[in-house]
């Protein structure tokens, strides 16, 4: 079955509002529902039919195409299946997504991975501000998964990203800022400020320094990690090559609220 | 004998007793201890060793004795009142009334009533007071003696193929020549047909043939041994087999099963050594596999070998575990060398427990190592998250493709371990090879190359040291608390003290022991180091191949080596 493709028509007159393009809420929709589908944030009514042509049927293989910075939330609260984004994303990509994979090719926005809890999200460009942080009317950030991100990152990188609500999820979300191959990795600036702000757990993984460092995060020096190895043979598997080695800075924190949060700044 | 000849379904066995030196023998001491005053000569035996005991008493019937003369007279009432011959048998109690070979003398007193007067004119006369055999002019015919001989016993044991001559019937023959003095006449017989074949004519042997040595092996239920062992332990102080009865003790064997026998062995030779036909028993366990990787393959086998080092058998080592394999860097999770470790144990908990220790003592301690997870089973077993405390709060954890992994700092940088691996019910362990050999140079020889073959074999591992082990046990032992000790059986230097499974050119017996995660892995294991032990040929000196079992009591596994050779 041919995946479900959402094919912008023209740039949109207002920011659109995605997230109820997601599998579990397409399955078993005819096209003409989806079609019907409101996506408007203004009082001004707009489906999905209007701003996008619809093709294919699989609604667990979801595909954007031509999709510019005004397409917010897609995969927001994503529950499985996977959403393949041919273009740049808006706000809020992959905001409080519990499992399933996102990927885009081109840049996503602001609180992008907000308050995640499991699942996969690749950008192969750049990343907005407070990306793996809190979502809106959340209080805490990125609690699981794995995000990947290519280019740059914004300011407040993995805010408050811990542990899950009452501790039943140990898993940290972390963040790979990384070029989407190592040819462009001196070309690319650091992360935006604040990384880190208010971390108790998780891992960022930095292919190089970042130039703004939090002084809440303590310095552990440089050694050996064998989860480095780990990891870049699990990405290899996810047919994401990079070369990770096995040498890395620790630094540890947020120590402003004594969390045990890492940044790990590949030597 | 009236009441005998009025009821129909009575029968009497009679013990003839006849004048002159016999010996008692009887299983019922206490009458062979009372009777010992009457020893003649005054030499008698009495065993009282085994619960069981014999007594052996030489006694001399005499006719002057008013006992023995009534003794004698009241067997010959017998025959001579009963008025059906079908419903009285004929025998001596040999040795106890008569040898045996004083038949043709009580014939000769059936069956001539003079020849009766004469023996009761020597009697005491109180006892021919009370005896009516005087007056009894009957003599038994012939057919009559047949009856009482033979054809009655078999009629009455309900074996309708012999105990008469009719054709398909069973039967040796013996021919006589009619004469008066029936004592030379059943002394001699003129022709004598054994199993078709005359062996004897006119007295004297024409032909020698064996008799069958009929052997037969029903089934017991073996946890008896283990009752009747305790009980002669704590009543005699010895082991049972004291008074087993060794197959040297029947030196020859039924001439049909010998042959069958050699058929049997030439099927089962590899190379000349020979394949005993039994079978190997084996046990239900749990088993699972975790793989250590470390900055070498130097350093993953240290971690390997000391995790698994005294974990050969479940009875004191609590697990027995094994390396199954070394890993290349593209098997192991984390790209480096590694080694794949199968741990077995009788259930889930005690490799919980056993597992949580070994790897906490000997991996996690290890310079540089990692433990990963190497089996999907029907469940799963705590790794990492059991060991995740001894990071004292540090430790994190990491979910890479829906599993987790944990990273415990440790003075060397990060210990990391996967959170859970894989446990199987389905696994098996005491698949065996026992190897017999003439040099304990040739058997050992032979034991480390089929390690060696089992050895590239996935899913098995041989747990004693270097996949060998000497000291075979047998369960229970004569020290109370000892729960194993010696398999004496195939102790070579216990060889004419014990009821020994060796052949005596037999000098060194080396064993096996697998356990693999399934059934077929140990079936494939024993194959290859089947062939791999009789690679060397009979030549080398192996001599057998056998297995161990308990009777087919303890597990459901049974491993033919008839099957696995072939």
């Amino acid at each position: 079955m041919s995946a479900l493709i959402f094919e912008l028509k023209d740039t949109p007159g207002q920011r659109l509002d995605l997230s109820p393009l997601v599998p579990a809420r397409l399955a078993g929709m005819s096209r003409k529902d989806i079609e019907a589908v409101s996506i408007g944030t203004t009082r001004e009514t707009l489906t999905v039919g209007d701003a996008f042509k619809v093709k294919g049927k699989d609604a667990q293989n979801i595909h954007f195409v031509g999709t510019d910075e005004r397409c917010d939330k897609i995969g927001a609260e994503l529950e499985g299946g996977a959403i393949f984004v041919d273009g740049d994303a808006g706000a809020s990509l992959g905001a409080r997504m519990k499992s399933g994979k996102i990927g885009v090719t081109g840049s996503a926005g602001v609180l992008a991975a907000a308050s995640m809890a499991g699942g996969e999200i690749t950008i192969r460009r750049n990343v907005g501000a407070q990306a793996c942080g809190v979502a809106l009317g959340e209080t805490m950030g990125m609690k699981g998964g794995f995000v990947t991100v290519g280019g740059d990152t914004g300011a407040l990188l993995g805010e408050r990203m811990r542990r899950g609500p009452r501790g039943r999820r140990r898993q940290g979300g972390r963040l790979c800022r990384r070029p989407h191959d190592c040819r462009h990795a001196r070309a690319q600036r650091g992360a935006g400020r604040y990384a880190g702000y208010g971390n108790r757990r998780g891992s960022l993984i930095f292919m190089e320094k970042p130039k703004d460092i939090l002084p809440t995060f303590s310095d552990c020096g440089v050694m050996e990690f064998d989860y480095l190895r780990l990891l870049e043979k699990w990405l290899r598997d996810q047919d994401i090559r990079i070369r990770l080695g096995d040498r890395a800075r620790r630094l540890m924190g947020d120590m402003a609220v004594l969390g045990k949060g890492e940044m790990l700044i590949l030597a | 004998m009236e009441a005998v000849n009025k009821h129909k379904n009575a029968s009497v066995d009679v013990g003839q007793v006849m004048f002159g030196q016999t010996i008692t023998i009887s299983g019922d001491i206490l009458r062979q201890f009372d009777g010992r005053h009457a020893a003649s000569p005054k030499k008698w035996a009495l065993n009282q060793g085994d619960g069981n005991g014999t007594g052996v008493v030489p006694y001399n019937y005499k006719p002057k004795s008013f006992v023995n003369a009534l003794q004698w007279a009241i067997g010959l009432e017998i025959f001579l009142m009963a008025e059906d011959p079908w419903r009285v048998l004929f025998s001596t109690d040999h040795p106890n009334g008569a040898l045996f070979v004083r038949y043709p003398e009580i014939f000769h007193l059936l069956m001539d009533k003079d020849e009766r007067a004469r023996w009761l004119d020597d009697l005491p006369e109180a006892s021919r007071e009370v005896s009516n055999l005087a007056g009894i002019t009957r003599e038994l015919t012939l057919s009559e003696l047949a009856v009482i001989t033979r054809a009655a016993p078999a009629k009455l044991l309900g074996l309708t193929d012999r105990g008469h001559l009719a054709p398909g019937a069973i039967a040796d023959i013996a021919v006589y020549a009619e004469q008066k003095n029936k004592t030379a006449m059943f002394s001699a017989a003129d022709l004598v047909f054994k199993s078709g074949e005359l062996v004897v004519r006119k007295g004297k042997v024409v032909r020698v043939t064996y008799g069958r040595c009929y052997h037969v092996e029903p089934g017991f239920d073996a946890q008896i041994e283990k009752r009747v062992k305790t009980f002669y332990d704590r009543y005699y102080g010895v082991d049972p087999s004291w008074f087993g009865v060794s197959d040297a003790v029947t030196t020859r064997r039924d001439a049909s099963r010998r042959s069958q026998r050699r058929d049997d062995m030439a099927e089962l030779k590899v190379k000349g050594v020979t394949i005993i036909e039994t079978f190997a028993e084996a046990f239900p366990m749990v088993g699972t596999r975790i793989i250590i990787t470390a900055p070498t393959m130097e350093w993953a086998l240290i971690s390997a070998r000391t995790m698994t080092g005294f974990a050969t058998s479940v009875i004191a080592c609590g697990a027995e575990a094994g390396i199954e394999r070394t890993l290349s860097r593209k098997e192991t999770p984390d790209g480096r060398p590694g080694v794949a470790v199968l741990l077995f144990t009788m259930n889930a908990d005690k490799l919980q427990t056993q597992l949580r220790n070994r790897v906490g003592q000997c991996v996690l301690t290890s310079p540089g190592s990692a433990c990963f997870a190497g089996l999907e089973g029907e469940k799963s077993l705590k790794l990492g998250s059991s060991l995740r405390f001894f990071g004292d709060g540090w430790q994190m954890s990491k979910v890479l493709g829906g599993k987790r992994y944990w990273r415990i700092p440790v003075m060397d940088g990060e210990f990391v371990c996967e959170d859970k691996t894989g446990l199987t019910k389905k696994a098996v362990g005491g698949g065996n090879l026992l190897v017999l050999g003439k040099t304990h140079a040739a058997v050992l020889a032979a034991c480390t190359r089929a390690v060696k073959a089992m050895a590239e074999l996935p899913d098995v591992i041989t747990p004693f040291p270097g996949g060998i082990v000497r000291s075979g046990s047998k369960v229970g032992s004569k020290y109370k608390g000892q729960i194993a000790s010696t398999n004496d059986a195939y102790c070579p230097s216990l060889k004419g003290a014990v009821k020994s499974e060796l052949p005596l050119n037999v000098e060194a017996v080396l064993e096996i022991v697998i356990d693999g995660l399934t059934a077929e892995a140990i079936h494939k294991a024993m194959h290859a180091g089947i062939h791999a032990i009789a690679k060397g040929g009979a030549r080398e000196g192996v001599t057998h191949i056998t297995a161990g079992n308990y009777g087919g009591n303890l597990g459901p596994h049974h491993f033919h080596l008839k099957e696995i050779v072939g």
